[in-house]
């Protein structure tokens, strides 16, 4: 996710503080978890070669350790090695390591910041997202919390703000993040232009996060409003092309909303975004013959014609319902759809420019599955889950260019963590 | 013999079963409460103020003092019951809860305490303490706060 000198020069720092003096004063809070995961995919590749008829290659761990100092000061940070998700160019990585600084509390509200590497949040449970164990569900939904984008959406080197407003029935909580991340280029590929571009890995410039959080705890209703702007810029050299520097803002504004009555929970999230390639900036020849249309063409037309305007509205909605358990079984269900182009939801259009099949440009997914807690420290968690489409899928995963996918696929995954 | 006679002692048997189980219940020495500080004003928890503080959403007291949560494990069948009871949530929702809050980095999760008694210690050494304490557990320095549906 990050480069290792950058991983080590962060982890050295968890270390020294977790021995360090200070330790003597007060404790340290250590938490962890192992997950392996057992995964089969019909056809396509998901986590890895799970194609292979049963695969191991998901294999999630962490360490997170938190400290106080006083009851304003306090700091917390999270190493990870994870092994399924391709997009990242290294296995170990430091989720989030940050100081959290409370400035200000009252009676009914409260307000402080963070620095350091901060967690963006994103929907409901956007801010964990990379802990496995605390997914809601078996295989977290990839049509708000994109597997493909994980690292780009999960923690950014800046600055966090919050407070909180109780109010008599509601509370109110407000986050601004603003910071610096690094793309992985495996998310540069995959993204925007394919195998196109040289592999690269760039930051960005600017990253603006906003999350509104509504709450009534007595009715059990939460919703969430979050808006994510970044802007980053590519290199773009095709054999052939003038080379350049090409900037790229990308916008998402997300909508969720959580309901529990009794023993029932529905969460509901929708998600709108745009991706704008400033094109006029490119001042590139323009290409001709199949190899245009063997790329995504929806956002190559944007570069060649040499206009700034946004690529294709994409959208999606996430719906799931579980029922729980006394004794700790969640059980789901879950539905969920997601396209690149507003316009041109199934990828007709797409198709029938391009020929290429239209089933890369939308995915939809029907999920069933638990969560069970098999005793204090170990949980279990199963999904079955029917696809349609593969916008979803990792490119590093699949190639288009040199893999055939499959518009209709099955996943079956296993997972099972021990927590502490 | 007239119905209302025929039914009297049916009516009595249902009377001495409340009155049993209703003895039994309040005199129920593993029964959980709320447990404060004495010197804390509070005299009370409604429902969805005891969700919001043990979903980390409210952290302040009334008196202006930061509320530290001590919780025995959620396996503890007493204290599993008094939240399901009291909250109508289940208590491995609020550990997923505490452990998605913990790690995102954005709070403090509960103190967990392995025994009562050394909730009872942890109450009274630490201002804004909240613990669940068993009847029998009681002591002059802290206090029981009924949770009001």
């Amino acid at each position: 996710m990050f480069p290792v000198s950058i991983n080590s020069l962060l982890l050295c720092v968890l270390m020294g503080l977790a021995g360090g003096g200070w330790a003597a004063e007060q404790p340290w809070r250590f938490s962890g978890f192992a997950s392996q995961g057992l995964s089969n995919t019909s056809d396509n590749r998901y986590f890895g070669k799970s194609d292979d008829r049963l695969s191991f290659d998901f294999f999630e761990a962490g360490l997170l350790a938190e400290r106080d100092w006083g009851e304003h000061l306090s700091l917390s940070g999270k190493l990870a090695y994870r092994a399924p998700y391709a997009i990242q160019a290294e296995h170990l990585s430091v989720d989030h390591l940050l100081l959290d600084y409370l400035a200000v509390e009252r009676t009914h509200w409260y307000a402080g910041l963070r620095l350091g590497r901060v967690k963006l949040g994103e929907g409901l449970y956007g801010s964990s997202r990379d802990t496995s164990y605390t997914w809601p569900t078996a295989l977290m939904n990839d049509i708000i919390y994109s597997n493909k984008l994980l690292p780009l959406y999960l923690a950014t080197d800046g600055i966090n703000l919050y407070a909180q407003r109780d109010f008599s029935r509601w509370s109110a909580a407000l986050e601004l993040t603003s910071g610096r991340s690094q793309v992985p280029g495996s998310a540069v590929e995959d993204q925007l232009f394919y195998s196109l571009i040289p592999a690269q890995t760039t930051h960005t410039d600017k990253l603006i996060n906003s999350r509104l959080e509504l709450s009534n705890p007595g009715s059990g209703s939460r919703l969430v409003f979050t808006w994510l702007y970044l802007e980053t810029e590519f290199d773009i050299s095709f054999e052939g092309l003038v080379r350049t520097i090409t900037p790229v803002h990308i916008r998402q504004l997300s909508l969720s909303f959580s309901q529990q009555w009794r023993s029932w929970r529905i969460d509901v999230e929708a998600v709108q975004g745009s991706n704008t390639v400033f094109a006029s900036q490119a001042r590139v020849e323009p290409l001709s013959g199949p190899r245009v249309c063997a790329i995504d063409c929806s956002q190559l037309t944007e570069i060649l014609s040499a206009e700034d305007r946004p690529s294709g509205k994409r959208g999606g909605y996430n719906l799931s319902l579980h029922y729980l358990y006394p004794g700790g079984l969640d059980l789901y269900l879950s539905v969920g759809e997601h396209w690149d182009n507003n316009q041109d939801k199934h990828g007709d259009a797409f198709e029938a420019g391009t020929g290429l099949p239209g089933h890369i440009k939308y995915s939809a997914s029907y999920g069933l599955g638990f969560i069970y807690p098999l005793a204090s420290h170990w949980d279990i968690a199963a999904e079955l889950r029917y696809n349609e489409g593969t916008s979803a899928l990792m490119f590093v995963d699949n190639p288009v260019l040199s893999e055939h996918l499959s518009k209709h696929w099955m996943q079956t995954f296993l997972r099972l963590t021990y927590h502490f | 013999m007239p119905i209302g006679q025929q039914q009297a002692p049916f009516r009595l048997f249902c009377l001495l079963l409340c009155l049993w189980t209703g003895l039994t219940r309040a005199t129920d020495p593993q029964k959980v409460h709320i447990a404060v500080a004495a010197s804390n004003p509070q005299s009370s928890v409604s429902r969805s103020e005891l969700i919001a503080i043990l979903s980390l959403q409210k952290r302040y007291w009334d008196n202006g003092e930061r509320i530290v949560i001590l919780v025995p494990p959620i396996t503890n069948p007493d204290f599993s019951q008094f939240v399901i009871e009291h909250t109508g949530l289940y208590p491995y929702q609020l550990q997923r809860r505490w452990d998605r809050s913990r790690f995102a980095g954005r709070g403090r999760a509960p103190i967990k305490v392995s025994s009562p008694e050394e909730a009872l210690q942890l109450l009274k050494s630490t201002p804004g303490a909240l613990a669940f304490l068993p009847s029998l557990l009681m002591d002059t320095e802290v206090k029981h706060v009924p949770s009001l549906n």
